[in-house]
């Protein structure tokens, strides 16, 4: 036999494609011939290599990108709309959905923790417009920024305290906080059509009044939005990721929002595949500082600092302190209709029925101390999958509470 | 992979079916488009489009075909375009030029330097032989899938698997040589 056909038994071998008699030929072969060895070992090694390829996932949910382009499609297909309402809808429309997932893969503390934060700097800003004789309002009235803002938000003071008792609606605050970011920032005259909306939920109150009130500066204090700007080189982010900063920049936030304008990174388009799950992840983080956090909102809204000094930290604020961009790990995941809960305990993975609390399913691994359990997401209301990254390597499994089973992506 | 039942009902119109089936393939469209495309960012923008092209087309595929070997079909193609489309566009001190960046991103998304070398390998292959790798060792495809998917002839398959394996090693001997 010669050392070509060998190559092809050996190639053939990787892939396990040999019967027993041609294995034997090229067994013998690679014994007489020491070349074919060596070059059978390389290969071997060329294989294995390639078999342990890291199984790379991708950084955020593809659909959930594409969510809204798949709505737009439909659109499409169905009736030929309005042009005019089709544009329209299409820019509110995808957001909604979005917010509909969060609902379903985040508990309700969450959520409501940045629903919490939302309604404290409303009741703020509506504090700076209606009662000037508070004594922190007296002293923003001083500042000229705060003027603009309190024309805007009156009507804020009305609506944001009633948002407390409604749950149901609060959920959908932080959509209704992109939405309204997204609109306010095109257009001061979407500012009004922004009202319309936020007048039938009360919910939409204290997102949509942050916005609205820079988006009013930016067109009559653009002189603010400048000096601001030109301060952007600060580094918002840093500061927002610890926790220590951050209080300085929250503390700022309301004044700075109303004072300084709006800034080109608020612009966020509607689109952007990143920003659903961005903010996603940010929402978890709240959470945890929640606590640490909210009283500064109601004690120190005073900006000592002028204005371009606020707007630094300011416009960042927005989407880093606020959303801060660290991804915990998530202990616990419930899956999309509520029934079942996903958590990793003592370094394995449990789901348990929501209701009665009983062990659905306990994973067959349990993983090491320094390993990193991630619950990744519920493709649907029977199927969780989750990563495990240890070291460097990165896995997947996927677990069918129907079937209790779990594989290995 | 895929339930057929899942598979039918998105077919037949149900919606939350549909996208739950693309939920279940997104990460094997991604990591074929990653390693073919060799970054993440084209990665990304691939396997949306395939996702996108799968949601169009879902009734286009028919059974008598495996359904991972339609969706590989897929996303390969689109990738295969991209890649021409890249390669076209940029003259060769541009291509130097990008091929520099694009390793640097490459290096920050995968940190093991066991993988840095055998993936730089993999992008020195021609867009076929790549294709036939990563189905080969990625979604660990049989030679008659990779040949489902790739349109190719079952012997043109494995002679394209078997060259880039050669080429793969020839390539890897190489670096190790340059790095004693």
């Amino acid at each position: 036999m010669i050392c070509d056909e060998v190559m092809e038994l050996m190639q053939r071998d990787l892939d396990g494609d040999l019967n027993e008699n041609e294995q034997e030929a090229m067994v013998a072969h690679l014994r007489r011939c020491s070349a074919c060895a060596e070059m059978y070992e390389r290969l071997q090694h060329l294989s294995n290599e390639l078999h342990n390829l890291p199984k790379v996932i991708p950084p955020h949910s593809l659909v959930d990108a594409i969510l809204p382009k798949l709505e737009q499609l439909d659109q499409l297909a169905g009736d030929e709309p309005d042009r005019a309402n089709a544009a329209g809808a299409t820019a509110l429309r995808p957001s909604g959905n979005r917010t509909r997932r969060w609902i379903a893969r985040f508990p309700f503390k969450t959520v409501s923790g940045v629903v919490a934060a939302g309604i404290v700097i409303g009741m703020f800003i509506a504090g700076i417009g209606q009662r000037p004789s508070s004594e922190q309002a007296d002293e923003l009235l001083l500042n000229e920024a705060a003027k603009d803002g309190a024309e805007s938000s009156s009507s804020a003071a009305e609506d944001a305290p009633a948002s407390g008792s409604n749950r149901e609606v609060d959920k959908q605050a932080p959509l209704d906080h992109e939405i309204a970011g997204t609109t306010a920032a095109d257009t001061t005259a979407d500012t009004s059509a922004d009202n319309d909306a936020s007048a039938q939920t009360f919910d939409q109150k204290p997102g949509g009044k942050q916005d609205t009130p820079a988006a009013a500066a930016n067109t009559k204090r653009e002189k603010t939005a400048d000096a601001a700007a030109a301060n952007e080189s600060g580094n918002g982010k840093k500061q927002a990721a610890d926790a220590s900063a951050n209080e300085n920049t929250i503390k700022k936030d309301p004044a700075s929002n109303v004072s300084t304008g709006d800034s080109p990174e608020r612009r966020q388009p509607e689109d952007e595949p990143a920003a659903g799950n961005r903010i996603d992840e940010q929402v978890g983080q709240e959470d945890g500082k929640r606590k640490a956090e909210e009283p500064l909102y109601g004690i120190t809204i005073m900006p000592e600092q002028p204005a371009p000094d606020a707007g630094k930290a300011g416009n960042r604020e927005h989407h880093t302190a606020f959303f801060a961009p660290i991804e915990p790990d998530r202990q616990q995941l419930t899956s999309p209709d509520g029934l079942y809960n996903a958590a990793v305990e003592n370094r394995q993975v449990v789901i348990t029925n929501a209701k009665t609390g009983e062990r659905v399913f306990v994973s067959e691994h349990q993983w090491e101390e320094s390993d990193r359990v991630q619950l990744f997401r519920w493709m649907d209301n029977l199927t969780l999958t989750y990563r495990v990254v240890s070291g460097e390597t990165e896995q997947q499994f996927t677990i069918d509470v129907d079937k209790k089973t779990e594989t290995k992506n | 992979m895929v339930e057929p039942e899942l598979i039918r009902a998105a077919q037949s119109g149900d919606r939350d079916a549909l996208i739950s089936l693309l939920r279940q393939i997104e990460t094997h469209v991604y990591r074929t488009a990653f390693y073919i495309l060799g970054n993440e960012q084209d990665a990304m923008d691939a396997a949306q489009e395939a996702l996108l092209r799968i949601y169009t087309k879902i009734n286009s595929y028919e059974e008598k075909a495996l359904f991972k070997t339609w969706v590989q079909r897929i996303v390969t193609n689109i990738c295969i375009d991209k890649f021409r489309k890249t390669k076209a566009t940029v003259s060769i001190e541009e291509h130097n030029m990008v091929f520099t960046a694009e390793r640097n991103v490459e290096e920050q998304v995968v940190s093991s330097d066991i993988a840095k070398d055998i993936r730089e390998a993999i992008d020195k292959l021609p867009e076929h032989h790549r294709a036939v790798v990563v189905l080969r060792y990625l979604q660990e495809f049989s030679y008659n899938e990779i040949a489902d998917s790739l349109g190719l002839p079952l012997n043109t398959v494995k002679s394209y698997l078997f060259r880039a394996r050669q080429q793969l090693q020839s390539l890897l001997q190489e670096y190790q040589k340059g790095g004693v």
